[in-house]
């Protein structure tokens, strides 16, 4: 799956992984969020 | 395999002999994870502070840019790993997209920045008066979470600050911030910081549902409460001085240490095509790689 990596209400990155709870654990620094459909780009504005 | 040897010279590897050195092992990864470094490596790092190891990175392909390739030798060292225990390195596989994700081995902390969750202004300034002032987190201040919230928002490692704001009185009125730091999950006890100057004093208790301000003399109150939650950006995007091993994404410009324009990588992970002129419409954008060559 893919997700959105968000700091500071920015996407930072996007990455592969195998589920959404690892990655948050993996990145606990960040916002995670689960991104399949490609809805944000790095660099794009993210608000919770 | 029987060591061939030039004289004295070791020709085959074996483990880095000189003017040989080969990396016999590989291991690869197509979605982001701990890699459990192997026991050779970390008695390498252990005894000498570094190892070297080849490494392979692929960024994830974008719209009309492939990520970025990147074979390169490279040198690991403590400063690498993920975990306490010396024992991971953490590998992070860009996705394929409009705009590629960057792929990088043992991204750094980057960045700090404090994310202002909670702010509560009990009184938009002024002076404060005598006595003990105390607001309950569920009451009908200007809340936009509780206090609660933001223990759980940051309670997986985030440290947060609690701050109050207010001012002192020392000849002049100067901003004072309590500042309540916490490492990880709920505070079981109050804590309380107070300050003094000549003819004021200012105390403040956070505890896990109240907040509590004191104060005497001249002080007042400088803008509120703020409840903040200090976040570390992951250096994915630190054009200047990255920490990581990282490569750009397609259509990510120049945000990694060798953007899509350097020569020094080449267009990869990319579905529809090998140059940058021609739009992958319709194409799906291959998410990136690592392959770590080692001894």
């Amino acid at each position: 799956m893919t997700v959105a990596l968000i700091f500071n209400g920015k996407v930072v990155n996007r990455l592969v992984v195998d589920d959404l709870e690892t990655a948050q654990h993996l990145f606990s620094n960040l916002t995670v969020i689960e991104d399949n459909d490609n809805n944000y780009n790095v660099g794009d504005n993210y608000t919770e | 395999m029987a060591n061939i040897y030039l004289g004295s010279e070791l020709l085959n590897g074996g483990g880095g002999g000189g003017g040989g050195s080969s990396f016999p092992n590989t291991v690869s990864f197509t979605s982001t994870q701990l890699w459990s470094v192997p026991q050779s490596l970390q008695d390498a790092i252990s005894a000498n502070g570094s190892v070297k190891v080849a490494t392979l990175l692929v960024g994830g392909g974008g719209a009309s840019n492939g990520g970025e390739v990147i074979y390169e030798i490279r040198t690991l060292t403590s400063s690498n790993y993920y975990d306490s225990n010396n024992n991971t390195i953490l590998i992070a596989i860009g996705a394929g997209g409009s705009v590629g994700g960057e792929t990088a081995i043992s991204p750094q902390l980057g960045s700090e920045s404090d994310v202002i969750i909670t702010v509560l202004s009990p009184k938009a300034g002024g002076t404060g008066s005598n006595g003990t002032f105390s607001w309950d987190i569920d009451g009908t201040n200007n809340l936009v979470d509780t206090l609660s919230d933001v223990y759980t928002k940051s309670s997986n490692g985030n440290p947060y600050i609690v701050q109050i704001r207010g001012s002192r009185y020392n000849g002049s009125y100067s901003s004072y911030y309590f500042t309540h730091s916490y490492s990880n999950g709920i505070p079981t006890a109050s804590t309380n910081e107070s300050t003094n100057a000549t003819d004021s004093e200012m105390s403040a208790v956070i505890s896990t549902n109240q907040v509590s301000y004191s104060g005497s003399g001249a002080w007042r109150y400088d803008g509120g409460l703020y409840v903040t939650a200090r976040k570390r950006s992951i250096d994915f995007n630190n054009e200047t001085s990255p920490t990581g091993l990282i490569a750009s994404g397609g259509n990510s410009g120049t945000n990694s240490i060798s953007n899509r324009a350097s020569t020094q990588g080449y267009y990869g992970g990319y579905g529809a095509s090998i140059t940058s002129t021609v739009n992958n419409t319709g194409q799906l954008q291959r998410s990136g790689l690592v392959k770590i060559f080692y001894f």
